[in-house]
């Protein structure tokens, strides 16, 4: 293989499976960029950004055997997700802000305050079914500015460019799919 | 923990194929590139059409009544329709071959990168799903914008 050239998920996850460190390597280079950048959207610091790829590399080196997973990258991300969340947990709320996570929680809980209440709320497990039907309700365009607002934690502004859109529309958008997602929590028993 | 935050954290468990889509459409230009690369082909060969055809049609009216100028001016017609040509033709879609300053290729998220940079350059780029990057464009523009990368380039001509 060419230096430079990035594997296939498929030849890294059977370096995974030899257990052989190159996968690390291999893994960083297609996907460092892409990781870091949903620790960053979370997380607005380079030092605590990188040291969750770190973790994460740490943690798909313990998981990858025995799982298997069918997009490398999307599992990749959801752990760097992970912890970047946790990180951001550690934080005092002073140090917070600046990152799109505490904008995106104040918007999710203008539209849910009602739902504080632990006794009303049930596992998380079935929580991210629920969530995952109520997006499987969604419009394609609706679902993607959903997704790449409140997992990726992108800003509005960068949603639009992604998508073409006006930044006005994506708020649009987003405060109509909150709205939806009420009425769906409301309609389970979470709120 | 307040169900805001619970929602927050469930996404982590969010299916892999929305992940995917949100990641695949970039607005009409890329979901209707094809069909915009053909309504573009069209026009280019309608302008260039529409740019000859009266220019013959006048110097067929001239050759009655002069026909040694009339020579001429479809010499300087050639000549001008030949720099038309030649302007054109720096116009056009180009494969982007970039490498690193140590002459390794970049990944696949570094090309990714490049090609958001271009993107919110407003140059009418494409990302196809092999990691191919190709931009379309007045080349001396195009290579302006790929100076600022920072990355050594190659255009290939489509």
């Amino acid at each position: 293989m060419v230096e430079g050239e990035t594997m296939e998920d498929r030849e890294i996850l059977d370096l995974y499976f030899a257990r052989n460190e190159d996968a690390i390597r291999e893994t960083d280079q297609k996907y460092g960029h892409y990781c870091f950048s949903v620790a960053w959207n979370i997380l607005f610091d380079r030092e605590d950004s990188q040291e969750c790829v770190n973790d994460t590399w740490n943690r798909t080196w313990q998981l990858i055997p025995p799982q298997r997973p069918n997009r490398l990258q999307y599992f990749l991300a959801k752990i760097t997700r992970g912890f970047a969340l946790n990180c951001l947990r550690t934080r005092t709320r002073e140090k917070r802000g600046g990152g799109e996570y505490e904008a995106a929680l104040s918007e999710l809980e203008a539209v849910l305050a009602s739902g504080d209440d632990p006794a009303k709320t049930l596992a998380a497990k079935d929580l991210a079914e629920t969530v995952n039907r109520f997006l499987k309700k969604l419009k394609d365009r609706d679902r993607n500015v959903f997704v790449r607002r409140y997992f990726y934690l992108e800003s509005a502004a960068k949603i639009a460019k992604r998508y073409e859109l006006s930044e006005s529309n994506v708020n649009v958008i987003l405060n109509r799919v909150r709205t939806q997602l009420k009425e769906y929590l409301q309609k389970e028993g979470y709120l | 923990m307040k169900l805001s935050e619970k929602i927050l954290e469930s996404l982590n468990d969010i299916d892999d194929a929305y992940l995917e889509k949100s990641e695949k459409e970039y607005g009409w230009v890329h979901r209707y590139r094809k069909q915009l690369a053909g309504v573009l082909s069209l026009a280019a060969v309608l302008i260039l059409y529409l740019s000859v055809m009266p220019k013959a049609q006048n110097m067929d009216a001239g050759s009655y009544t002069a026909a040694p100028a009339a020579g001429n001016a479809k010499q300087e017609e050639r000549t001008f329709d030949a720099m038309e040509v030649q302007e054109a033709e720096t116009w056009a879609s180009y494969v982007i071959h970039l490498k690193k300053e140590d002459g390794s290729a970049l990944s696949e998220a570094e090309v990714k990168t490049v090609y958001e940079t271009l993107l919110n350059a407003g140059c009418d780029a494409v990302l196809t799903e092999n990691g191919t990057l190709i931009i379309r464009g007045d080349e001396t523009e195009i290579q302006t914008q790929l100076e600022q990368t920072g990355y050594s380039f190659e255009l290939e001509r489509q």
